[in-house]
């Protein structure tokens, strides 16, 4: 397909879901007057344009897969949100989610393999291209002061926005963008039982909450070669990043009852302020991998390794507060987590002379557990400044975030993705966003910065949103990312090269 | 007996003419084209509802003596009967769409709750007390100040007022710019209050109140999607020097956010005209304004309205061909003791007896008129609580408003603090 088409496409979409918002009534689709069941959702597209080249092909020097001026993305989504109140008490949600990706259809220049590929691990995986799962379904049972969720969902713990201490349940789709998305997006959904029991009466505001998952995934990641797929960023190519990802596959736990994740949290008002508390059992979300010379390992030439998802205990909680002499609502969180798995670094050479098991991204033998510290401090502020917008304030929001691994022995190096060169033992992390509406809410405006300080990375995303009426929106943006010469950070770094301008149409009903 | 029969004749006549000219004064209501419930979603709030206990048949088809505004007589000759805004309103209908004040005859209030509202008035008093900063303390239940004095006295009559104890309360939201673009929003408005309780126990305080509430609000928005199970959460306190809190579920996000009391003269969100400062008409802090009661006036105000609410498409306010009632109001000005508060003044307009409010007016720190709001009131049948089924604010300047229609209200329902929780919220309106 020419690669001007592209901008026909882009046009004929955009002009479909905006005769889609203007034909007649923009509405939920409610089977019932008494609206006990209902279906809502969204329709959105979202194309992006690369300011940058991305993946190196490692077979012609100086060539890209994916290069300046090329589409980043045109993905369309169709996202279904179905609640059926069957009793006061008892309801089921199904949140269902297709997409097409239409960048390798109208971009023959951008590197194609993705295209008929799927994101990694294999378990539960989804093609590249064009996809539909139900992301979500559950019932939800509340008898009394109870409330019990069963069936594949997701749960946030936690008070910060960008960064995860306590949102430690749920792991991340990363095949995609996701420096901008909500995370409900990007969370991959478990199959978990969720309880609640909110004490009666409770002049604080008690509450407990205990989750069990007999399930477990591990983050997901990109095809090779995709825009997204950072091993490739980071000069992996197709060839040896399949070998890592299906060892990440074939090493992945199983799910199952006797599969033991689960936590406690327990909530409270004390003074006006919201408390957690919160202890969680979970595998690592990562993974860390050890070298295996057995010839155990699927692939022993390209990756001789093993994978590994040890079991972390995170204990932590959380606060939020207004203060009314500052005007501020502060808000953090901390977690103290109990071995944390780590791959020992191995500098080893392969051959004598030759590269080392490091530069193929394989640790040593065994790998390592530390306990970890992490906590965020955050503020939200709102100001309004009548000279430049009379009718809503500012909204500034701040957090700081810090995590140390203890008792960290510097002759023994660590892949902490902390630091320079990704095996420092401390991370500091600061983001701001600020937003604000005109026009009766039709224009939002937003920037948003989030920077890694010890690793170097970091990114800006700065948008636009106009919206017409209640179910069409436009927005505008750029998405810049940085990272330093080791394309060290564990989320940004990697991935420094995707910098883009892009346009989202979204159309709810 | 000639001369007696001709003096009766002579006077019957006129008496009969006078008569016959004063039953043809009094007519129905003239419909205005376009004026109904206009709900685009197929849901819950698509059929106007009367709410559980409903309204007295007299309410919907009452006399009209006079009419005023668009297609009516000229609004010049009541002219010192509105407030400002309201005559430059019905004086521009090109701006502000057609309106029409049909004036009927007042019916006084009545009921059982009204009466337990008298009789608290009577049990209560000389009990409240203000303090030296100006806050209302030994509250319990009825008009803290029959006979009040100054604007603070005023002013807490106003948010002790004749009100319910509790209610869920269905809107249609329909926010209206200057070229006439509709959008709609959809929520329940649901509250509580702790105390001036008449109806349903614990009264007249709801006890225990370990947190010393005054009132809890929740709006659970249904529509449109992206509000879809977004749950608004504040809470007010019996105490001066403590602010209301704020809370937000947001779906997307699946936790709770805490917001910024300093919020208060934002917004709503989708472009509202309403803030939380002018919940109610007003809803700030008491002791953060110097009142001043200006005194009585008559004024046309809605006391006994339509009961159902109506709208135009694309047009302005809700409402627009209601009934209106002469009142000799309260008229009270506050103003903000913060010099950095974004207005100058407020002008409340409030009914003698049960003390809602009519009337808000909010002015720029030039002086200059900025925002308004008009409640329009029906009693509820039995009780005689009014019901608020037509809430307008407006943005004066911009010409820009949100109209409030009421449907399905459910008053003294027996709510409890803990209906207020996250988790119950969430059972009664379904989210993410």
């Amino acid at each position: 397909m020419r690669k001007g088409f592209r901008y026909l496409f882009l046009a004929l979409t955009c002009l479909i879901v905006y005769g889609l918002a203007l034909s007649g009534t923009a509405e939920a689709i409610t089977l019932d007057s008494e609206g006990r069941y209902e279906l809502g959702g969204y329709l959105e597209n979202m194309t992006a344009m690369r300011l940058e080249d991305g993946i190196k092909d490692p077979n012609r020097p100086g060539e890209y897969y994916q290069k300046k001026g090329d589409l980043a993305m045109m993905r369309n989504v169709l996202f279904l949100d179905f609640n059926a109140k069957l009793k006061d008490d008892l309801q089921f949600k199904f949140i269902g989610r297709g997409y097409y990706e239409a960048l390798w259809d109208l971009d023959s220049s951008v590197y194609q393999p993705p295209k008929e590929d799927h994101t990694r691990p294999n378990r539960d995986n989804h093609k590249m291209e064009s996809d539909f799962e139900f992301r979500e379904f559950y019932a939800t049972y509340m008898p009394g002061n109870w409330t019990i969720k069963a069936g594949k969902m997701q749960v946030a713990w936690g008070e910060a926005d960008a960064i995860r201490i306590a949102d430690v349940i749920n792991p991340l789709d990363l095949s995609w963008y996701w420096s901008f998305p909500k995370w409900e997006d990007i969370r991959v959904p478990l199959y978990m039982v969720n309880a609640s029991y909110a004490v009666p009466n409770s002049a604080h505001n008690l509450r407990f909450e205990m989750v069990w998952v007999p399930d477990y995934m591990s983050h997901q990641y990109a095809a090779p070669g995709a825009n997204w797929d950072f091993l490739g960023l980071i000069g992996v190519g197709p060839e040896f990043s399949d070998p890592i990802r299906e060892q990440q596959s074939a090493d992945l736990p199983d799910r199952g009852l006797n599969n033991l994740q689960g936590g406690l949290r327990v909530k409270a008002t004390l003074w006006d302020w919201d408390f957690t508390m919160f202890g969680y059992y979970g595998r690592d979300h990562l993974g860390v991998n050890t070298l295996d010379l057995s010839g155990e390992a699927l692939n022993s030439n390209l990756h001789p390794a093993k994978w590994h998802y040890p079991g972390v205990f995170h204990l932590g909680g959380t606060f939020a507060g207004y203060c009314a002499p500052l005007e501020v609502v502060f808000r953090g969180e901390f977690a103290y987590s109990f071995g944390q798995p780590f791959e020992k670094l191995n500098f080893s050479p392969i051959a004598p002379g030759g590269p080392t098991w490091y530069d193929y991204g394989i640790g040593q033998g065994e790998y390592d557990s530390k306990d970890t510290f992490a906590y965020m401090l955050g503020f939200d502020y709102n100001v309004m400044i009548p000279a430049l917008n009379r009718t809503k304030s500012y909204f500034i929001s701040g957090q700081f975030f810090q995590k140390y691994v203890l008792n960290y022995n510097e002759d023994v190096r660590l892949r902490t993705f902390f630091g320079e060169q990704d095996w420092g033992d401390i991370w500091t992390v600061g983001s701001l966003l600020i937003n604000t509406e005109y026009y009766d809410g039709k224009i939002q405006p937003q920037v948003l910065g989030v920077q890694f300080f010890d690793s170097e990375c970091g990114f800006f995303d700065g948008n636009i949103t106009y919206k017409p009426n209640f179910t069409l929106s436009f927005t505008v943006g750029y998405l810049a990312i940085w990272g330093n010469d080791y394309n060290a950070g564990l989320y940004f770094g990697p991935v420094q090269q995707n910098d883009q301008v892009y346009f989202k149409v979204k159309w709810t009903f | 007996m000639k001369k007696v029969r001709r003096g009766i004749a002579l006077l019957a006549i006129p008496l009969i003419v006078m008569g016959m000219a004063l039953t043809a004064a009094a007519e129905p209501r003239q419909p205005i084209e376009g004026a109904g419930w206009h709900y685009p979603w197929k849901d819950s709030y698509a059929t106007w509802s009367a709410g559980d206990k409903g309204y007295d048949e007299k309410f919907y088809n009452q006399d009209v003596k006079a009419a005023y505004g668009y297609k009516a007589k000229d609004v010049e000759e009541v002219k010192d009967l509105l407030p400002p805004f309201l005559y430059e309103i019905l004086k521009k209908p090109d701006v502000w769409g057609p309106r029409r004040v049909n004036v009927t005859d007042f019916i006084p209030n009545d009921g059982t709750l009204w009466k337990a509202y008298q009789e608290a008035t009577e049990k209560y008093k000389g009990t409240a007390k203000l303090d030296k900063d100006g806050w209302l303390r030994g509250y319990q239940a009825g008009c803290p100040f029959p006979d009040p004095k100054n604007g603070i006295e005023l002013l807490w009559n106003f948010k002790k007022k004749f009100k319910e104890d509790d209610r869920i309360l269905g809107t249609v939201t329909i926010i209206t710019d200057r070229r006439g673009q509709d959008r709609y929003q959809t929520s329940d408005g649901n509250l509580i209050f702790f105390d001036g309780r008449l109806a349903v126990s614990p009264k007249p305080l709801y006890t225990p109140n370990p947190n010393n509430y005054s009132r809890i609000d929740v709006y659970a928005n249904a529509h449109p999607y992206e509000m879809q199970g977004t749950l608004s959460v504040i809470m007010q306190y019996d105490d001066p020097t403590k602010e209301d809190k704020f809370w937000l579920y947001l779906p997307a996000m699946r936790r709770v956010r805490h917001l910024s009391a300093a919020q208060r003269t934002d917004r709503l969100p989708g472009g509202q005209d309403l803030m939380w400062e002018n919940f109610d008409t007003f809803n700030g802090n008491a002791v953060a304004y110097n009142a001043k009661m200006l005194g009585r006036k008559e004024m046309l105000v809605v006391h006994n309205g339509y009961p159902k609410s109506e709208w135009i498409e694309h047009t302005h306010l809700a409402g627009p061909n209601d009934y209106y009632q002469k009142v000799n109001v309260y008229v009270n000005e506050l103003t903000p003791k913060n010099p950095n508060f974004p207005f100058s003044k407020f002008m409340h307009y409030l009914d003698p007896d049960s003390f809602n409010a009519y009337y808000g007016e909010w002015y720029d720190k030039k002086g200059r008129l900025y925002l308004a709001s008009q409640f329009q009131w029906v009693p509820e049948k039995g009780t005689g609580v009014p019901v608020p089924v037509v809430m307008n604010h407006m943005d004066i300047q911009t010409v820009h408003s949100t109209g409030y229609a009421v449907t399905n209200p459910r008053y003294n329902v027996g709510l409890t603090p803990d209906y207020f929780r996250i988790d119950n919220l969430k059972k009664e309106y379904p989210s993410r």
